[in-house]
């Protein structure tokens, strides 16, 4: 008897949940899909083209500090960090024979406490790190550069050396 | 024994189903003037999904008018809309601020031209003892500029109710 009940309280359970679902209703649900991207996303909104002129020596005496020279800004919906490199270790341009390496270039993030630190062709920290990471989000970071050539290297109006930044999530 | 363990599953997946939505406490007044029948009647028809093609699409707003809302009601009723949003990705996620939302309804009679959404009910349109209206429904989804809603997929389950009055 048990087993004849089992199987009909089966069958009955799913005809009332065809007959709701075939029912009237006075209140409904709709189901919106709303797809969100990773963005990861930097952008030079201004100082994408710095430029140093050593047209006194006192500059080639003491360097040259360009607060503020670049400005990025950050766009990202990830826990995130950026880093900045030379594209080459040395400089374009100038005399072949004694080449200008990327490291008299220094920079920090304005603003942040950060000592200024030697630019070279390997990655290096800027904003967060791989092992802290920065809270999603948008905004904009301004990196003061420091260029201290010397008297070492001949003079030319041509070097040239291109930064590159990144942003990652890795 | 068999039937009894085919009950005890479909019984687990019965209050899957009713944990899923939330139902909005009625709106007020609301009255129910006669049963559901197909005079008093609700269907909602289309489908929209919003998406994101590149990081600017976050700075701009976005309409879709996807959604038709059909009332047949042997009296005098209101439409109401709340919202309810849910993301099921991975952690940490800023929700998704429901009035980031608005949404308006073709013959909406009497009712607000557009209101930005919320939890709770909130009229979109009113009609005057008539039958078989559609409201097509234009949701516009606003910026989302702040990039602090983790990627992934996001739900918006939107809860209609209409109510006679």
């Amino acid at each position: 008897m048990r087993k004849n009940i089992l199987p009909c309280l089966f069958a009955l359970f799913f005809i009332a949940i065809y007959t709701q679902a075939a029912a009237q209703n006075r209140y409904l649900t709709k189901a919106i899909t709303i797809t969100i991207p990773t963005v990861l996303e930097l952008e030079l909104s201004s100082g994408a083209s710095v430029t140093a002129d050593f047209n006194q020596s006192v500059k080639l005496d003491n360097g040259l500090e360009l607060l503020n020279a670049s400005i990025i800004t950050y766009k990202s919906n990830k826990s995130w960090f950026a880093t900045i490199k030379a594209a080459n270790p040395y400089f374009g341009g100038g005399d072949v024979s004694t080449p200008m390496p990327a490291s008299v270039i220094q920079y920090r993030l304005n603003g942040s406490g950060m000592a200024y630190i030697n630019l070279s062709d390997t990655e290096q920290i800027l904003m967060g790190s791989s092992s802290a990471k920065l809270d999603r989000g948008r905004g904009i970071g301004s990196i003061d550069f420091k260029i201290n050539p010397g008297y070492i290297y001949p003079p030319a109006t041509d070097y040239n050396l291109q930064v590159i930044y990144t942003i990652s999530n890795l | 024994m068999k039937f009894s363990f085919l009950l005890f599953l479909t019984l687990i997946f019965s209050v899957h189903i009713s944990l899923a939505q939330v139902r909005p406490p009625d709106p007020s007044p609301c009255v129910d003037n006669g049963p559901n029948n197909k005079n008093n009647n609700l269907t909602v028809t289309g489908n929209t999904t919003f998406t994101f093609s590149n990081a600017s699409d976050f700075d701009i707003s976005q309409a879709s008018s996807s959604i038709t809302v059909n009332v047949m009601s042997s009296n005098q009723y209101r439409l109401y809309i709340a919202g309810e949003i849910s993301y099921s990705g991975t952690l940490p996620n800023t929700p998704i601020p429901l009035n980031t939302f608005t949404i308006s309804a073709s013959n909406r009679g009497t009712s607000p031209v557009s209101i930005p959404l919320s939890g709770s009910y909130q009229e979109i349109a009113e009609a005057n003892n008539k039958k078989g209206v559609n409201h097509v429904l234009t949701i516009t989804r606003l910026p989302l500029p702040d990039f602090t809603q983790a990627p992934g997929t996001h739900t918006l389950t939107l809860h209609f109710r209409f109510c006679q009055y």
